[in-house]
């Protein structure tokens, strides 16, 4: 999966009110968390961690960014000059020209807008509430955070459980898209089927639909928004970019070629069950 | 944020693309004024939502009598929750050509152009990713490149011009569309609470909420958009009256704002509060739940952070939380409204 067992791991905005808190949370998780950055603070402790100005006076595999809005695009090309391969971008409120000018194939951006990544029983980076994921055999994939919770919830209260789940960010412009990411699925061997979580707006859905070929292991698609207010801000300009996309009905018709459309997510348990247990023998 | 038309004029003057004279009236007297000063005057009503032309919001004087009649007409109307409380007075002009220009972002930039007016026919728009060099246009090449430079700039969404016409005098921009992004607000000087209709929807974007009216009972609460949508989709044959989700991390008196909105919505007759927090903490939830001080039945499902601590804090205060949404669901279904008592009575 991306970001190992033991892989380092710093915290970008450790020393602000949100960056202490989950830094706390994803040490007692196991988290391998070696030090933080934030300008002007080295030398301080966090949780016993050092603190330095830039990135580059660490070493790490990945980082986790709580730097507030105005500043994070700036963090997220320092972490990546500095070698970082992972990034996870927690911040909501990047502006979307600056996040739109970060080359985003230097590294692997999660984010941003996203509570970030959980490999159950081994790591956390973000603020994933881990006391509602039991580990288990199915990985999440979600655009919501809130929402990926309460999947994972439904999972574990079903002791299907959770291998890996990661959120892949709210904003309309992300580093990592479903596409990206499904693939560590495919790899990771605790994972035996896959949720996706989405929701209406955007194409990200469709264009999964679209690529996704040949991938070994049952997929479970629920879409939210069937009975939300359409996004009608964009006008003309919406129609001629999304072109009918973006639709409830858009996302369920290109996710039923590739997964199981979920209608009930608090039926979702059974269906991955029945999936899981193989086709019936004839009678 | 979506600006007004006559701050996207004011917009395109400063990065110097062609708008026709024009000015901000308030009065019937202004435009008057206007008219008798340059002439047939076209008067727009400005408000923060498309469909004016159809709504009769936008009218074209040809004499004194019309301008008074048009502006009277149109000034202190109600449309779509809002009162009209300015006009855009302007001259109008003959169109030779009407495109349709804008700049939004895909993944990327991308600049969209074709025909425009009135109709725009979207397959008939041409979209092309800015890498770069910004493709040839069949009008002025500064046009865009100024539409460029000001959605990077002002920290556009989407920059649209429609339409773009040519005359005899030249180029001129006769509507505009300017988004700009809400995460970049606090580095431009916009007051987002100008530009919405409503006062609950006033009081949400003051209050930082993502709150959108609907036509039902049940006043709804979330944490995030997809939890809210969630939340909204599981409700079945109840009806929601509003989308209200209070984001991440959100303060006892956010919540307690959020919760007085829906409170003081008479179509509301009982409210259902979604919280799986993460990055919130049950506990400040709890805080605002009890300040709000609701009078109407509240049906509450904490889950996440803190969550013992917050559901403590409201058993305390004689209100029930459950740990499930579906538990929270199901004590509202068993729980008889105003109607049902009606019913149970005749």
């Amino acid at each position: 999966m991306i970001v190992s067992k033991g892989d380092r791991v710093i915290v970008q905005g450790i020393t602000g009110d949100e960056g202490r808190f989950y830094t706390k949370r994803m040490l007692d998780y196991g988290t391998n968390i070696v030090g933080g950055v934030t300008p002007g603070k080295r030398g301080c402790r966090v949780h016993k961690l050092p603190v330095f100005n830039r990135v580059d006076e660490l070493e790490a595999d990945a980082s986790v960014i709580f730097v507030p809005g105005p500043e994070a695009a700036q963090a997220i090309q320092e972490a990546m000059k500095a070698g970082i391969d992972t990034i996870v971008v927690v911040t909501e409120g990047i502006p979307l020209h600056d996040f739109a000018a970060i080359d985003t194939s230097k590294a692997t951006i999660i984010g941003p807008n996203t509570p970030g990544l959980i490999n159950v029983g081994e790591n956390m980076l973000g603020l994933i509430p881990y006391e509602h994921f039991k580990p288990g055999k199915v990985g999440i994939l979600s655009r919501s955070g809130t929402l990926m919770y309460e999947a994972a919830d439904v999972l574990s209260k079903a002791n299907l459980g959770v291998s890996s789940a990661i959120g892949i960010g709210g904003d309309p412009i992300i580093g990592s898209d479903f596409f990206d990411l499904i693939r560590s699925f495919e790899e990771d061997e605790r994972t035996e089927a896959v949720v996706l979580i989405g929701e209406i707006g955007g194409t990200k859905e469709e264009h999964l639909a679209k690529y996704l070929s040949g991938f070994p292991k049952p997929i479970f698609s629920y879409i939210v928004g069937k009975h939300a207010p359409p996004e009608r801000r964009m006008g003309h300009a919406g129609a001629i970019i999304s072109q009918g996309q973006g639709t409830y009905a858009s996302k369920i018709e290109s996710l039923s070629k590739i997964s199981t459309i979920v209608e009930d997510l608090y039926g979702l348990p059974a269906l991955i069950n029945e999936k899981l247990s193989g086709p019936r023998p004839d009678k | 944020m979506q600006l007004l038309e006559y701050e996207g004029m004011a917009l395109f003057r400063k990065y110097r693309i062609p708008t026709p004279f024009g000015l901000l009236a308030d009065s019937v007297e202004a435009v008057v004024q206007f008219y008798e000063s340059n002439g047939p005057t076209i008067i727009k009503a400005q408000v923060p939502f498309g469909g004016r032309g159809h709504a009769g919001l936008v009218k074209i004087a040809r004499n004194k009598r019309e301008a008074q009649k048009f502006a009277k007409e149109i000034l202190g109307s109600m449309y779509k929750g809002t009162v009209v409380r300015q006009v855009w007075v302007s001259i109008p002009l003959e169109a030779e050509k009407e495109y349709y220009l804008a700049i939004t972002f895909e993944d990327r930039p991308v600049v969209i152009f074709g025909p425009g007016g009135v109709d725009v026919k979207p397959y008939l728009i041409k979209k092309y990713e800015i890498n770069g060099e910004l493709p040839e246009m069949p009008f002025p090449q500064e046009i865009v490149e100024q539409l460029w430079t000001l959605f990077q700039r002002e920290d556009a969404t989407l920059a649209e011009i429609n339409p773009l016409v040519k005359t005899k005098d030249g180029y001129f921009a006769l509507d505009s569309k300017i988004i700009i992004d809400d995460y970049a607000l606090f580095r431009h000087a916009v007051e987002p609470s100008v530009h919405v209709a409503g006062k609950a929807e006033q009081e949400a974007i003051e209050a930082g909420l993502q709150y959108v009216a609907l036509d039902g009972n049940i006043g709804v609460m979330a944490n995030g958009a997809g939890l809210t949508m969630h939340t909204l989709d599981c409700l079945g044959d109840l009806k929601p009256a509003n989308f209200l989700d209070i984001g991440g991390g959100a303060s006892p008196e956010k919540v307690a704002k959020a919760l007085r909105i829906l409170d003081s919505n008479p179509q509301v007759e009982r409210i259902l509060i979604s919280i799986f927090a993460g990055i919130t903490k049950c506990d400040e939830v709890a805080k605002g739940i009890i300040d709000a001080r609701c009078t109407k039945p509240l049906f509450i499902r904490l889950a996440g952070t803190n969550d013992e601590q917050g559901t403590k804090l409201l058993r305390r205060a004689g209100l029930d939380a459950y740990p499930g949404l579906q538990q929270a669901l199901e004590a509202m279904r068993q729980t008889p409204t105003k109607q049902d008592a009606v019913e149970a009575m005749e």
